[in-house]
């Protein structure tokens, strides 16, 4: 995730605005909640303080998470900005309720589409996350009245617990929930949203980005994947017409073995 | 007596020392190249050079979870079986190969491969693909028939270990989280699809199992023997440091086998030649897990009903991995197929 003092013009780098896009290492943000949680587990002494702890961790997560969605705004300004003083051919001004006109209309198009998939990602992700908050609290929830509930006790009562037996609990109460909300159908739904629209955004900040670069005469992405796909077409013309000489060479073989003597 | 600090202290040390081992548990030379792999014969002292076998790894993480460890090697387990064994593995595509297409790995790599072992050692070979590589080696079978477009050998026998051909079942996970993703329009964000991130959204499937349960046992590592360690690290660098998927292929095979579920529905097409199953008609010996969440029991059971030669089924206990380095599958599922293996003309 961004550090947190990415949030100035001074201190805002490239490392921080991308790394606002990152879903490669946890796409789900599993992890990072499972991190926090096993950390808090492992550092509780009893089961009231894990419970506390695990709650605070969720909370924590959520703060982070929220507070980078906050920042993905900022960063996409910062972004947009340095494009432009690379190539002042872009607009210089959000044209969200703007039809294109004069003679730029593909890249105000780009940078409409841009504000559009911005809060689209951002929705998807907030349901996301909202989500599975809902499905970490109802854990700590249950985690809670099991301990209790097992102990025949108030949970505040209970006594030191080795972090080993508090994350067994914790993994006898969380892993079937969480198995059960990712099966369902709303989980898997909201999940391709943030997919989809993750997809839709880094396209069109690559697309942007592609034509500030072929602006100053450097290499873009596009560029090399128009080699890629050059190369790749005629690697499989190449392949099919091994192919074809092969069932002819195959053919006349068969041919001659049949008309020889 | 150590404290549990200096239990897990020394387990981590170990552990780090095991992870610079790279050296294969099986030695093998290269005999060949296709266009994306390199077809490797695994050749230790001794071996008797039988018929030989054709292994298709999936796209997806490297084959080294086939030679783990000298107790739990499919290879090892095949080679004592009196098969010359062979494995096509996979050059990672960089992003120059991007556009590679499941038909170029169909229709060149795997045609060429069986080609290859066909003429080289004067008979077709068997062929025992892994995961996806079973769908990969199911078209490759359907379109080596001459009337499908004679791309390769036909194989003398096909093996499927954990092959997801049938992706309709509603217990299916990964289909169900694929159907609303537009793989098109993520590929044309990511180019290639990265080995890191999708081993994170697999791993996701089960967080608790890969997360806290097995790494709060680390320490218990520190009184374990050597290969214990090398074959937890093995395994570890297995799971997440799997190559990056070319982008296309990847679309292609999400949208194919998991959105449209082509293979069974026999929609599929490789560069316009239809994908039958029924086409295969060497003998088929296809193996599953009963508790495979990857791919679960309906996705790889009843390939029978659509191929068109004999097939033989077998259900395992256990998951995933449990079909490749468990002792029950290296003591009933691997001399089953061997058995089997030796019945085929």
């Amino acid at each position: 995730m961004a550090s947190d003092n990415a949030t100035s013009d001074n201190n805002a780098n490239w490392n921080d605005w991308l790394s606002g896009l990152q879903l490669a290492a946890d796409p789900l943000g599993v992890w990072r909640l499972l991190e926090r949680g096993t950390q808090a587990l492992d550092t509780a002494q009893t089961p009231a303080q894990a419970a506390q702890q695990l709650a605070a961790a969720i909370d924590q997560e959520r703060a982070q998470q929220d507070q980078a969605i906050g920042q993905l705004d900022e960063w996409l300004k910062h972004w947009a900005k340095g494009l432009r003083s690379l190539a002042p051919l872009l607009p210089d001004h959000d044209t969200d309720n703007l039809p294109p006109l004069g003679p730029f209309p593909r890249r105000q198009t780009l940078l409409q589409d841009l504000s559009r998939q911005q809060a689209a990602y951002q929705t998807a992700l907030q349901a996301h996350l909202a989500s599975f908050t809902t499905l970490a609290e109802d854990c700590t929830a249950a985690f809670r009245e099991a301990l209790a509930r097992d102990a025949g006790e108030p949970l505040e009562s209970l006594p030191v617990m080795a972090p080993k037996t508090l994350m067994a609990h914790w993994s006898a109460v969380a892993e079937p929930r969480y198995e059960a909300w990712l099966a369902d159908t709303d989980t898997q739904a909201r999940i391709a949203d943030l997919v989809n629209a993750w997809s839709e955004l880094t396209a069109t900040l690559r697309a942007l980005t592609d034509d500030g670069l072929e602006a100053l005469g450097l290499p873009s992405a596009r560029g090399l994947d128009d080699l890629a796909e050059e190369l790749q077409r005629q690697r499989r013309r190449h392949r099919q017409d091994m192919a074809e000489l092969r069932r002819e060479l195959a053919a006349l073989k068969a041919r001659m073995d049949r008309e020889s003597p | 007596m150590k404290s549990s600090t200096q239990r897990l202290e020394a387990a981590l040390r170990r552990a780090a020392d095991a992870s610079r081992i790279t050296e294969p548990v099986t030695p093998a030379s290269v005999v060949m190249e296709t266009d994306n792999a390199a077809l490797h014969r695994f050749a230790p002292e001794g071996a008797s050079g039988g018929p030989p076998l054709l292994i298709i790894y999936s796209l997806v993480n490297r084959p080294a979870i086939l030679d783990l460890s000298l107790e739990r090697s499919v290879i090892r387990r095949l080679l004592a079986g009196g098969l010359d064994v062979h494995l096509l593995a996979w050059h990672p595509p960089g992003q120059a190969r991007r556009f590679l297409g499941l038909s170029d790995y169909v229709l060149g790599d795997l045609a060429d491969a069986t080609a290859w072992l066909d003429r080289h050692y004067g008979e077709a070979p068997h062929v025992l693909g892994v995961c996806q590589g079973g769908v990969l080696a199911l078209c490759q079978a359907a379109l080596a028939d001459p009337d499908a477009g004679g791309f390769g050998a036909r194989p003398r026998s096909l093996t499927t270990l954990a092959a997801p051909v049938n992706t309709g079942s509603k217990d299916d996970q990964l289909a169900q989280l694929a159907r609303s993703v537009d793989f098109e329009a993520l590929i044309r964000a990511t180019g290639n699809v990265t080995g890191q991130g999708l081993a994170g959204v697999l791993a996701s499937l089960k967080p608790f199992a890969l997360g806290p349960r097995r790494y709060g046992d680390l320490a218990g590592l520190a009184e374990a023997d050597d290969a214990a360690v090398e074959a937890f690290m093995r395994m570890e660098r297995w799971m997440y440091d799997g190559p990056d998927l070319a982008g296309q292929a990847f679309a292609e095979f999400a949208r194919g086998i998991y959105q449209k579920n082509a293979l069974i529905r026999g929609t599929l097409e490789l560069d316009g030649h239809p994908v039958d199953l029924a086409r295969v008609t060497c003998p088929v010996f296809s193996a599953h897990a009963l508790d495979d969440h990857l791919v679960p029991p309906p996705a790889a059971a009843g390939l029978g009903r659509h191929v068109g030669g004999p097939c033989e089924e077998l259900a395992l206990p256990g998951g995933h991995l449990g079909l490749f380095v468990s002792g029950r599958a290296h003591e009933t599922l691997y001399p089953a197929l061997i058995n089997w293996l030796r019945t085929i003309p």
